[in-house]
């Protein structure tokens, strides 16, 4: 029963992941894991497969390469599925092969919980949390205090906040110990305290590797996410129109430093769909170096118009100018497959050397040729 | 059904992240269609054009026409592509010049000579590309605001070389 219900699951999801291919891909492969990890037994299904599409529909650029990681978690989940539900911090596909192997699920999860992701999880937080609830009451019963401070040791800042999770959960009795735990640690606000409740826990489920590899988590996760690659180490939460900022463990906590690093995120984001925007940037990374090809590219783009106003000028009088035929060339020459992010598609390619670029936040509006992704949703925030 | 789910997840989420002032929503950015701009672009210019030239009694092109061509140029870039900084400011700048001193010189008031490069302040390449884009200066405080703005003013621009191009080509 539990199998089928478990076969089902995969099922829905392979058929849910073939429907949104094209964004699957751009969901990160722990986003996805997580996702089934809280999933529940009780049918919510449909509810929860439906919040698993904003996320992906969500998503801007990052193309997190979640294609291979798909399968392998589908895999996952229907194997350890009754005890994903507990696991909400499930990120990385390093653990999956851990999680395959083990036969002993329960010991497994202490350590699953440890790892420093639950982004997803706490994304679908208020949705899916009467599931996490029994899951947190499973735990608890089997006697594995399980913080969810473990969560905001993830890495990254693309996190829902916890305090949704929080906000939105039903009291419940069972719960109350890790939801005062939550609240404790979210007021807080501060990662050693939690980081410390969480390794007394790992020791006294003696598990303390995975202490050591959350710690390591955790100080990665402070790098900077420019490149977005870190989600074979801890796993990404799919970005979506927020910016979820976490003090991480050793990390000041002040809002100061908070909105600092925002800010810089929010910069580096922008400056990732430049990076594409502008042709022969894929491979520069750094900031400075980036900054000055986008300068020159302008200036380029600049003269260009500047010297073609002047042929222009002087070609003028026997302009010949048909609205259609320039309509028609661009659309046919328009360029297909685009970069992954929503945005502004200029899409056109009349044999010129520059790309086709996109610019967050605009939806390409060019029909028939362009074989690019459907339109996302109006952005939420 | 899949979608109610989404937009009350979406709701939910946004409305109690944003409440407790944990998360920082992205800032919601405008909508362009290359085929819309690329519209509006050429329905402007083509007239304007049009009409220079028969403003000119004979066909000797010299600094004014070109002038008048190149404030079209920009004038039809920046009425393109509403909604943005740049092109606000682009047409304030435009109209500004134009009634100004007669010389209409290029909206953007700058190019090429600029060449930081100074390399080690990311600052000075930020100031250099503030000098770029129309309305920049105003940016100061705001470097996200300018990185986006950034995009949307380098997808138009290569928008607008492209319909000049195939405008002159036609010919």
């Amino acid at each position: 029963m539990a199998s089928d219900g478990n076969d089902d699951l995969g099922f829905k999801h392979h058929s849910l992941m073939n429907t949104n291919n094209p964004l699957c891909d751009k969901v990160d492969g722990m986003a996805l894991s997580s996702m089934y990890n809280t999933k529940s037994s009780n049918s919510s299904d449909p509810f929860f497969g439906s919040g698993w599409d904003p996320i992906v529909s969500l998503n801007q650029s990052e193309s997190l390469g979640g294609g291979s990681s798909m399968v392998s978690h589908s895999g996952f989940a229907n194997s350890h599925y009754p005890l994903l539900m507990e696991n909400q911090g499930i990120c990385g596909t390093s653990h999956f092969s851990q999680y395959q192997s083990d036969p002993s699920f329960v010991e497994l999860v202490p350590k699953i919980q440890g790892f420093g992701c639950g982004n997803l999880s706490e994304m679908v937080g208020p949705m899916s949390l009467p599931h996490c609830t029994q899951g947190y009451a499973m735990n608890h019963e089997g006697g594995i205090e399980r913080a969810s401070t473990n969560s905001t040791q993830s890495r990254d800042d693309r996190q829902i906040s916890e305090e949704g999770v929080v906000g939105a959960s039903p009291n419940r009795k069972c719960r109350k110990r890790v939801h005062e735990a939550n609240q404790n640690a979210d007021e807080e606000l501060k990662k050693d305290p939690s980081g410390e409740s969480c390794d007394v826990q790992k020791e006294h489920d003696s598990k303390k590797q995975k202490t050591e590899q959350n710690a390591t988590a955790n100080s990665r996760g402070k790098q900077v996410v420019k490149q977005a690659k870190d989600s074979s180490q801890t796993g990404e939460a799919p970005k979506e129109n927020y910016i979820h900022v976490r003090a991480r463990r050793g990390q000041a906590t002040n809002s100061h430093s908070l909105a600092e690093r925002v800010r810089r995120e929010k910069i580096s984001e922008r400056m990732k769909l430049l990076q594409e925007l502008v042709p022969g940037c894929n491979k520069i990374t750094g900031k400075a170096v980036m900054l000055d090809e986008i300068i020159n590219y302008v200036q380029s783009l600049q003269q260009q118009v500047e010297f073609l106003s002047m042929k222009l000028a002087t070609v003028n009088p026997e302009l010949n100018i048909d609205l259609e035929r320039i309509l028609s060339k661009e659309i046919l020459h328009s360029r297909g497959g685009n970069a992954a992010v929503v945005g502004f598609n200029p899409g056109i390619n009349l044999s010129h050397p520059f790309s086709s670029g996109i610019f967050p936040g605009t939806i390409s509006g060019i029909p028939n040729t362009n074989p690019q992704f459907p339109p996302f949703p109006p952005q939420v925030g | 059904m899949l979608k109610l789910y989404m937009l009350v997840f979406c709701k939910q989420v946004g409305m109690e992240s944003y409440e407790r002032k944990r998360t920082y929503p992205m800032k919601s950015s405008k909508v362009i269609h290359s085929t819309t701009f690329t519209t509006k672009y050429v329905s402007y210019l083509v007239p304007a054009l049009t009409n220079i030239g028969s403003l000119l009694a004979s066909y000797d092109v010299d600094e004014e026409t070109k002038k008048m061509v190149r404030y079209e140029v920009d004038m039809a870039l920046a009425l393109s592509a509403k909604g943005f900084a740049w092109s606000r400011a682009l047409k304030h700048k435009l109209r500004l010049n134009y009634n100004d001193d007669d010389r209409v010189g290029d909206g953007h008031g700058e190019p090429v000579t600029k060449k930081p490069k100074t390399e080690h302040e990311e600052e000075e390449r930020m100031m250099c590309l503030r000098k770029l884009i129309p309305g920049g200066k105003e940016m100061m405080a705001d470097d996200e605001m300018l990185l986006s703005e950034l995009g949307s003013y380098v997808s138009c621009l290569e928008l607008q070389v492209n319909i000049l191009r195939s405008m002159l080509q036609n010919n």
